[in-house]
């Protein structure tokens, strides 16, 4: 199931922060900034290009769960999915509007985000040990579907942009996508949720082939 | 492409969460995803797997300015919603008493009362599409000075119509789509990211038709990821959109 995709360790704090914005005490809004806000801004950086929108893109994040908790469809996943969903379709919106202004990142530095050696300093370990463990399973993706993945996840390039980029079918881009998510969810689910075997995780039934490249 | 072939909705669902999908994808994907219990099981867990890619880069310490900006805005909104608030009309909403009155008779003037005429939309139905004409052309001008946001509604790859959001007013004007069908309306839905789509208003249009007032947005704008117009039978706004014609991104200029 969905919920359990979340580690352990933080499903009753997800829960407790859910309970909080939905009766509208802002102690809901510090907690969850104080829990997520370094990675909710390293994503928005990542994507953006550019501290000051990375900051804007932040503070319309928290503002718009703050104004949506009520509301939150749980069932459509976790709070913290929808905190990182929500950094990451306000991020990819202000990528689009940059690319309006020409000022839109290069595929390549896209490309470099699972090899980036960059650390931050104040950055804690946990986090670093879930970066480390996110990137091994990125790094054993094949190249071409690891690449449509962070093309449309860390660059905010539309599937169609992709497949101009890397001169491939658009289908080709779509089956590549699906299958490399796919990938990471069983690579990420087998360290952390058990629920992952019971077959809810995979809609159409089917498995990769070990191996199988698309 | 047939509900049996979930290998194809599966990458609709995919596309939609990287909000990698084009338009026509995007509207298939919103047609089908409110009726596909499997789609939405398996887009929560790939919600879930795509949260954790985040974590792939490096977490960065925001300036404490952006913390303090941020609940000082929080609590500044939760100190206004618990002032006291004028007491709530009772408005009749049957089908009969809109038949009688006037649409600008369920318009009301405050933020508060903003969300009643949503639910007066969203419960009641059509709204004239012509009735509040003589305000459309300015809406294109006020929009480029407010930097609004707006969604062009595109089918096929071919844009059929625009989204104008002007404070929290939905205007909609739907050149490319063909007269409404006798009998039934175009329901326009409002999407955000964890939510399934939102009813709007049910209108009824023609290509001449200028843009015009829809309805209210049913959450704050800040949520809102884009906007479909589906047909409908009648001229209530259902639960899901049942065939949707065209969906575009929201963006803010």
């Amino acid at each position: 199931m969905a919920n359990s995709r979340v580690r352990a360790h933080e499903a009753p704090d997800d829960a407790a922060l859910a309970g909080l914005l939905a009766t509208r005490d802002p102690r809901g809004i510090e907690l969850l900034y104080d829990r997520h806000g370094s990675a909710v801004y390293g994503l928005a950086r990542r994507v953006v290009g550019d501290e000051q929108v990375a900051q804007d893109v932040v503070q319309e994040v928290f503002m718009a769960i703050w104004r949506g908790a009520a509301s939150y469809d749980g069932s459509r996943g976790t709070l913290t999915a929808w905190l990182y969903a929500l950094t990451h379709h306000k991020s990819v919106d202000a990528v689009r509007r940059a690319q309006r202004h020409a000022s839109r990142r290069a595929p390549e530095e896209v490309l470099a985000t699972h090899v980036d050696p960059v650390v931050s300093v104040e950055e804690h370990a946990i986090d670093a040990e879930r970066r480390d463990r996110v990137r091994a399973a990125l790094a054993q993706l094949p190249e071409p579907q690891r690449n449509a993945l962070l093309l449309a996840y860390f660059g905010g390039y539309s599937q169609s942009e992709i497949a101009q980029l890397t001169s491939t079918p658009l289908g080709t881009v779509k089956t590549r996508t699906l299958a490399a998510l796919r990938r990471l969810n069983g690579m990420l689910a087998d360290v952390h949720a058990p629920a992952a075997t019971d077959g809810s995780l995979r809609a159409d039934g089917s498995q990769p082939a070990e191996g199988e490249e698309v | 492409m047939s509900n049996e072939d979930h290998e194809s909705w599966s990458e609709l669902v995919v596309a939609h969460l990287l909000d990698a999908a084009d338009d026509a994808d995007e509207a298939a994907y919103l047609e089908h995803i409110t009726a596909c219990g499997q789609c939405r099981e398996f887009e929560a867990a790939m919600s879930e797997t795509l949260a954790e890619v985040a974590f792939a880069v490096p977490g960065h310490q925001p300036p404490a300015a952006l913390r303090a900006s941020i609940i000082g805005a929080v609590e500044a909104e939760s100190a206004r919603s618990v002032v006291a608030l004028p007491r709530r009309p009772v408005i009749d909403v049957t089908d009969d008493a809109l038949a009688r009155a006037p649409v600008t008779s369920t318009r009301v003037r405050t933020p508060w009362l903003a969300a009643a005429a949503a639910v007066i939309v969203l419960a009641a139905g059509l709204v004239g599409w012509r009735v509040a004409a003589s305000e459309s052309p300015s809406v294109a001008a006020r929009c480029a000075r407010a930097h609004c946001a707006t969604a062009t509604l595109s089918e096929a790859g071919r844009s059929v119509g625009r989204v104008w959001v002007l404070d929290s007013t939905v205007y909609v004007q739907a050149s490319g789509l063909p007269a409404t069908p006798a009998g039934r309306s175009y329901v326009v839905w409002a999407t955000a990211t964890g939510h399934a789509p939102m009813g709007v208003a049910a209108v009824r249009t023609t290509p001449a038709a200028a843009p015009t007032k829809a309805g209210e947005l049913p959450q704050p704008v800040a949520l809102i990821s884009g906007f479909a117009v589906s047909v409908e039978p009648g001229a209530r706004v259902p639960a899901a959109p049942s065939h949707v014609l065209a969906a575009g991104a929201l963006v803010t200029a």
